[in-house]
């Protein structure tokens, strides 16, 4: 069974996190997915890999009519992202638009070549989910993807934050999906980063651009979010990681053999 | 096919379904192996057709060497050069092997999809009532019948696809038994040409030997056809008593 979170709740203004499914597969990495809703018009982010549907499915519609879906956000090009799309397509709102970074379009019609894109340019945009409720697609770019996006909601404070901020946690186990300890939280997080994130120059401009930003809740597409102090505590100890740890492996692998 | 949709289902109904969906996939699986020996079998037809065009000019080019006596072994080379170009004509008329890994394709993929749509109605049958659950077992419903409708639109392609490459097994087999008799034919002409007997023997030898080829090609190809074409129909049957049971009415 899929969990269902609340994130962040006024009127009809919600952020929800669905996640941590028992039934799930442990071959394929845990993924969160998220709905924005305001006014009656949803947006799922993220919205996941093929196996993780009937779950994903079941698990949202006991939250939100799935006919309000008119938006579905894919951060990037991976399938655990989105290569259930074809699948959404089929029981969202019908011609609901679906966002995609432009530089992946060709490459995410892999997943549903009947779908139609649209594309984010790399400087990014703005969907208003009502008159008020406006989302941003953030730039996120080689973090890890060449092009990739986060949804910052200034109403709500909450920043999707994609792979950035993401957590592998132990299998199998059930838990809140806040971060309560972040000392201890930095173990699940730091080799994702140090080995997913490749440019020092993308993060230290990613964590420039957000860090102006009144955010309250970093929530990222695997492991827990992170809100109040532990969103600065985390881009803190971000701009102080030693990432790009692949790059050993050029000295160490086997084209440096004799 | 028609589909005749309903939005109410039991859920032992869906189980049933899904039992039926893998048996389906199971099916197209173990196709894929026959499809790969049909095409591994007819992708030697382009070289054992230029072979036997070449050895049809050089036996043509003996015969007029023969003069007179070569004249009715000319004949039955421009025979067989007829022969040649009907298999070169059906080599480039590819679409249906190609066909056959397409379809096999398409249907594993929309298989795919149908069944986690069908793990998701299932979810959603124990778990919701009202108005959202209304939205979501049509959407899913609708969804069912899409893929539904292109995993027989693909089977039905499938089955064309296989019906084509028979087809083209059929056209070789009758070159297969008309080029047998040309060579024995040579062979015997062979005989009245003196002293160029023994290379138009070596023709007909070589002439056999090409036939032979193609003959354990064609049977090779024959016997996946028809493994092929059973699992296409079981499949096919499969499919239309899944449509027999979009109409279980919930109890």
């Amino acid at each position: 069974m899929m969990r269902c979170f609340t994130l962040y709740s006024e009127g009809s203004h919600r952020w929800l996190l669905f996640g941590q499914d028992t039934d799930a597969n442990e071959a394929a990495v845990d993924t969160n997915q998220v709905a924005v809703s305001a006014n009656g018009s949803t947006m799922l982010l993220d919205p996941g890999g093929m196996e993780l549907f009937p779950a994903a499915m079941g698990a949202l519609v006991h939250e939100i009519d799935i006919a309000t879906v008119h938006n579905l956000f894919l951060s990037h090009q991976d399938p655990d992202i989105g290569s259930a799309l074809p699948l959404w397509r089929q029981v969202v709102a019908p011609g609901a638009a679906i966002h995609v970074p432009e530089l992946w379009t060709g490459y995410i019609a892999h997943f549903d070549t009947d779908a139609v894109l649209s594309p984010i340019p790399d400087e990014g945009g703005e969907v208003a989910l009502s008159n008020q409720v406006k989302l941003r697609f953030l730039p996120a770019h080689y973090l890890h993807s060449s092009a990739a996006f986060c949804v910052y909601d200034p109403i709500a404070r909450v920043l999707f934050s994609g792979d950035i901020g993401a957590a592998l946690l132990p299998a199998g186990a059930t838990r809140d999906i806040w971060v309560h300890d972040f000392a201890a939280h930095i173990q699940h997080m730091a080799g994702f980063h140090r080995r997913y994130l490749g440019s020092r120059e993308a993060r230290d401009a990613w964590i420039q651009s957000v860090m102006h930003l009144p955010i309250d809740i970093l929530v990222p597409q695997h492991g827990l979010a992170l809100r109040g102090q532990d969103v600065m505590r985390f881009l803190d100890w971000l701009s102080g990681l030693s990432i790009a740890s692949g790059l050993d492996a050029y000295r160490r692998g086997i084209a440096s053999r004799p | 096919m028609s589909f005749n949709p309903t939005p109410h289902r039991t859920i032992a109904g869906i189980k049933r379904y899904q039992g039926v969906l893998r048996q389906i996939e199971t099916s197209v699986l173990r196709m894929l192996p026959e499809v790969t020996r049909i095409n591994s079998a007819m992708s030697k037809l382009a070289g054992l057709s230029e072979d036997l065009r070449i050895l049809s000019l050089n036996a043509e080019l003996a015969a007029g060497r023969a003069g007179t006596r070569g004249a009715s072994v000319r004949a039955l080379t421009q025979y067989t050069r007829g022969l040649v170009r009907r298999l070169l004509e059906l080599n480039e008329n590819t679409a249906g092997q190609i066909g056959l890994y397409r379809q096999c394709a398409s249907s594993l993929l929309f298989l795919r999809h149908l069944r986690q749509v069908e793990i998701a109605s299932a979810r959603l049958g124990t778990a919701l009532q009202g108005g959202t659950a209304q939205h979501a077992g049509l959407a899913l419903e609708q969804a069912r019948r899409h893929y539904l409708d292109q995993v027989v639109t693909n089977v039905e392609g499938l089955l064309r696809a296989i019906t084509d490459v028979a087809r083209l097994v059929r056209v070789v087999d009758d070159v297969v038994g008309q080029a047998e008799s040309i060579a024995t034919n040579i062979a015997t002409e062979a005989v009245t040409t003196g002293s160029h007997e023994g290379e138009f023997v070596a023709v007909a030898e070589t002439m056999r030997r090409y036939v032979e080829e193609l003959r354990t090609m064609n049977d090779r190809s024959a016997k996946a056809i028809r493994l092929s074409e059973k699992g296409c129909r079981r499949m096919r049957e499969a499919l239309a008593g899944l449509e027999r049971q979009g109409t279980v009415v919930a109890a």
